[in-house]
C-alpha cells in the first residue's frame, strides 16, 4: 500500500470537466425488462440445464421412434422380456446394458436375437420398449402443450374478466370456479372416460374443463391488485377505455405471473396424466403413456426392473426440468426477487 | 369478519348443492347397470331390482328422493356390497386414509420446516444447495416412482419393512414416507423463501442491533413471522394428499377410501361413487374456505370478500 502512495502525486490528477449536458447522459445502454429477465434466466444454471433437457427430450420423443424399425405396438413373442442392450456400451460391464438379465442369462443369445439391439429392452409382449417410451413421452409433451394453451387462453381471459369487472360478475364467476375446484378432477375425468371412449380425448376434455382454474384465480388476484393502483387510476382519469387499460397497463404487468403460473401448471398436468394412466384410467392400451408403462412394469419389477426404470427416469426428468425452468423463470421475471 | 365468514358458509352450501346435483345427473348418463351379473338376470328380476332401489321412478323423483335422504344424512345403500349403508362403508374405509394423511402431514411438515429453516440460515452454502435440490426432486418425481423405489429397495431388496398391506405400525412407514415426500419438498421450499424474505427485513436488523441473542432473533422474530404465510400452501397440499392416497393405497394395498373409490367406479356402484365424491368435495371446499378466511385475517390487502374496488 505504501509503495503505491509514494508514486501518486497531484500532477497525475486533473479536474474533470463537467458540463450540464453530460450529467443527463446515460452511459450504459438501457436494458428492457425482458432483456434483463433473459440475462437472469441464462445465469441460472438449473434453468439452463432444465431447458437443455427439455429440448433434448423433445427431439428424442419425435426422432427416437425413427431409430427403430419397430412400431410401438409391434408384438413378437420370440423376443419377449429382453433386457436392454446398446452397441458399444454393452462392453462396459457395470452399466448392465449387455443384454444379460439379473439371473445372469444372456437373453439375446437364448432367444436367437444376437443381431438385434433393443436399447431399452422389450416388454412381455415383445414390443420394443425404446419406441414405447418415446411414444409415451410424446403424450406427456402433448399434455404439457395442451395445459399451457388452456391456461393462456381460458384461464387468462376468465381471470381478467372476473377481476376487472368485479362486483356481481366477479362473484358469479368465482362461485363457478369454486364449484369446478370443488369437484375433484379425478371424478370429472372418470365420468368423461365412462361417457366418452377412454383415451387421450377424454383426458383433453377433462383438462379443458378443470385445467385453467389456478391461472384464472391468479390473474384475477393480480388484476384486483393492479386495479386500484395509481397508474391505472391515472389512466382511467385521463379517459382510457377498458380495453386499453387491460392490454396496455395491466397485461404487461401480469405477463410475468402468467408465464410463471403456466410453467408450474405444465408439470402438474403431466403428472395428472401419468397418474391417471398409472391407476389405469388414462391412456388405454396398446397406446403407451409413461404412467401406464410404469404401471405395467411394476408387475414384473423384481425380475425385469428395466421395464420400470426407463419410463420412470424419463417422467422424472421431464418433471424436474420443467420445475427447474419454472423456478428460473420465476426468479427472472418476478421483480420482487430483483436485487 | 363474521359477516364475511357467514357469507362464505352460505356460498359453500350452494356450491355443495350444485355439486351433488351435477354429480347425480352425470351419474345417470353413465352406461351400464349397477347390478352384478346383469346378463344372467331375467327382465322380471331386473324390474324387481330396479323397483326395489327406486330406479324405475322418473329421474326427477329419484333426484328428489336422493336429495331429501342426503339432507337427513342417509347416503343410501351400496348396490354391490349386500345393501350395506354407504355411510358405514365410508366411515370404515376413511380410517387408514386419514391415518396415512395425518402421518404424512406430520412427517412432512416437521422435516420440511427443518430443511427450509436450515437452508435459509445457511443461505448459499452446501446445506442450502442440498436442501433445494431435495425440494426440487421431491416436487418433481411422481409419488408412484418414489413409492416404487422405496418398495423395491427397502421392501424387496433389503427386506427391512413389509412390502404392502396394512397390519400394524410397521406397515405404515413406507406408504406414509412416500406420501410425505411432496409435503417435505413443498414446505421446505416455501419456508426457505419466506425465511429469506423475513431475514432481509429491517426489524431483524433492529432486533440484532438491540443485542438479542441469535437464537431469540431466529426463533421469535424470524421463524414465527415466516410461518404465517405457510397457510397459503395448505390448500394445494390437502388436494395433493387426497389424490396421493389413491396411488399410494393402490401400490401398498392399503384398504382406504381411495382404493374403494376406484373400485366402485369400475362396478358402477352409484351410491358409493356419489357419496365419495360428495365427501371429497366437502373436504376440498372446507380447506378452500379455511384458507380464504386465513388469507383475509393475515393480509387485509387481499380480502377475498368482494372484489368490488
Amino acid at each position: 500500500m505504501s509503495m503505491h502512495e509514494k508514486q501518486l502525486n497531484n500532477d497525475l490528477f486533473q479536474p474533470a470537466v463537467r458540463s450540464s449536458d453530460d450529467a443527463e447522459k446515460i452511459t450504459k445502454e438501457s436494458t428492457s425488462f425482458w432483456q434483463d429477465a433473459r440475462r437472469r434466466l441464462f445465469e441460472n444454471k438449473g434453468a439452463v440445464a432444465g431447458l437443455i433437457i427439455i429440448v433434448a427430450i423433445l427431439l428424442l420423443a419425435f426422432l427416437g421412434p425413427l431409430f427403430s424399425h419397430n412400431g410401438f405396438d409391434d408384438q413378437d413373442t420370440s423376443r419377449t422380456n429382453l433386457p436392454p442392450r446398446i452397441p458399444v456400451l454393452e462392453n462396459v460391464g457395470f452399466l448392465g446394458l449387455d443384454g444379460v438379465d439379473i439371473r445372469g442369462v444372456d437373453q439375446y443369445k437364448m432367444k436367437n436375437q444376437k443381431d438385434n439391439y433393443y436399447w431399452f429392452g422389450t416388454d412381455a409382449l415383445g414390443r420394443d420398449q425404446f419406441v414405447r417410451v418415446w411414444k409415451g413421452t410424446q403424450i406427456s409433451l402433448y399434455i404439457a402443450f395442451l395445459a399451457a394453451a388452456i391456461d393462456m387462453i381460458i384461464g387468462v381471459a376468465y381471470g381478467a374478466i372476473s377481476g376487472y369487472y368485479g362486483g356481481k360478475t366477479d362473484n358469479i364467476m368465482q362461485r363457478i370456479i369454486e364449484i369446478l375446484i370443488g369437484i375433484p378432477n379425478l371424478i370429472v375425468v372418470i365420468l368423461l372416460i365412462l361417457i366418452l371412449d377412454p383415451g387421450i380425448i377424454s383426458i383433453t376434455f377433462a383438462m379443458v374443463i378443470t385445467g385453467w382454474t389456478t391461472m384464472a384465480r391468479i390473474v384475477r388476484g393480480q388484476i384486483l391488485k393492479l386495479k386500484n393502483q395509481e397508474f391505472v387510476l391515472a389512466s382511467l382519469t385521463l379517459g382510457a377505455k377498458s380495453s386499453r387499460i387491460v392490454t396496455k397497463h395491466m397485461f404487461p404487468n401480469i405477463l410475468g405471473s402468467i408465464i410463471i403460473t403456466s410453467m408450474f401448471t405444465i408439470p402438474s398436468a403431466i403428472f395428472t396424466e401419468a397418474f391417471l394412466s398409472f391407476i389405469g384410467l388414462g391412456i388405454s392400451p396398446p397406446t403407451a403413456s409413461l404412467g401406464s408403462l410404469v404401471n405395467e412394469g411394476f408387475k414384473s419389477l423384481q425380475i425385469y426392473p428395466h421395464l420400470v426404470l426407463y419410463p420412470a427416469v424419463i417422467i422424472s426428468l421431464i418433471m424436474i426440468s420443467f420445475n427447474l425452468l419454472g423456478d428460473g423463470l420465476r426468479d427472472a421475471l418476478d421483480p420482487k426477487m430483483r436485487k | 369478519m363474521v359477516r364475511f365468514v357467514l357469507k362464505r358458509l352460505l356460498y359453500m352450501l350452494i356450491t355443495l348443492f350444485i355439486i351433488t346435483s351435477f354429480t347425480f345427473f352425470l351419474m345417470k348418463l353413465l352406461p351400464g347397470s349397477p347390478f352384478n351379473n346383469e346378463e344372467k338376470l331375467t327382465d322380471q328380476q331386473k324390474f324387481i331390482l330396479n323397483e326395489k332401489y327406486g330406479l324405475n321412478d322418473p329421474v326427477p323423483v329419484q333426484y328428489l328422493n336422493y336429495m331429501s335422504n342426503l339432507v337427513k344424512g342417509d347416503l343410501g345403500v351400496s348396490f354391490q356390497y349386500d345393501n350395506r349403508p354407504v355411510s358405514t362403508m365410508i366411515t370404515e374405509r376413511i380410517g387408514p386414509s386419514a391415518v396415512l394423511g395425518v402421518e404424512a402431514t406430520i412427517i412432512g411438515t416437521i422435516i420440511g420446516l427443518i430443511l427450509g429453516i436450515a437452508a435459509a440460515l445457511k443461505h448459499n452454502t452446501s446445506i442450502d444447495y442440498l436442501s433445494s435440490l431435495f425440494a426440487v426432486l421431491g416436487i418433481s418425481i411422481p409419488s408412484f416412482v418414489f413409492a416404487g423405489v422405496l418398495q423395491y429397495y427397502v421392501g424387496v431388496k433389503l427386506g427391512w419393512l413389509p412390502v404392502a398391506l396394512w397390519d400394524g405400525p410397521k406397515y405404515h412407514v413406507l406408504p406414509a414416507l412416500s406420501l410425505s415426500v411432496f409435503v417435505i419438498a413443498t414446505v421446505a421450499r416455501f419456508m426457505r423463501t419466506e425465511m429469506l424474505e423475513v431475514l432481509g427485513q429491517d426489524y431483524i436488523t433492529t432486533a440484532k442491533s438491540k443485542g438479542l441473542s441469535n437464537l431469540v432473533v431466529i426463533w421469535k422474530h424470524t421463524i414465527r413471522n415466516a410461518m404465517i404465510p405457510v397457510v397459503t400452501i395448505l390448500g394445494p397440499l390437502a388436494i395433493n394428499l387426497i389424490t396421493g392416497t389413491l396411488i399410494i393405497e393402490k401400490i401398498f394395498a392399503v384398504p382406504g377410501l381411495g382404493f374403494q373409490f376406484v373400485s366402485s367406479i369400475q362396478l358402477n356402484d352409484y351410491p358409493v361413487i356419489m357419496a365419495t365424491t360428495i365427501f371429497y368435495s366437502v373436504c376440498f371446499i372446507i380447506v378452500i374456505l379455511i384458507v380464504d378466511i386465513l388469507y383475509g385475517v393475515i393480509d387485509p390487502r387481499i380480502r377475498v370478500a368482494g372484489g368490488k374496488g
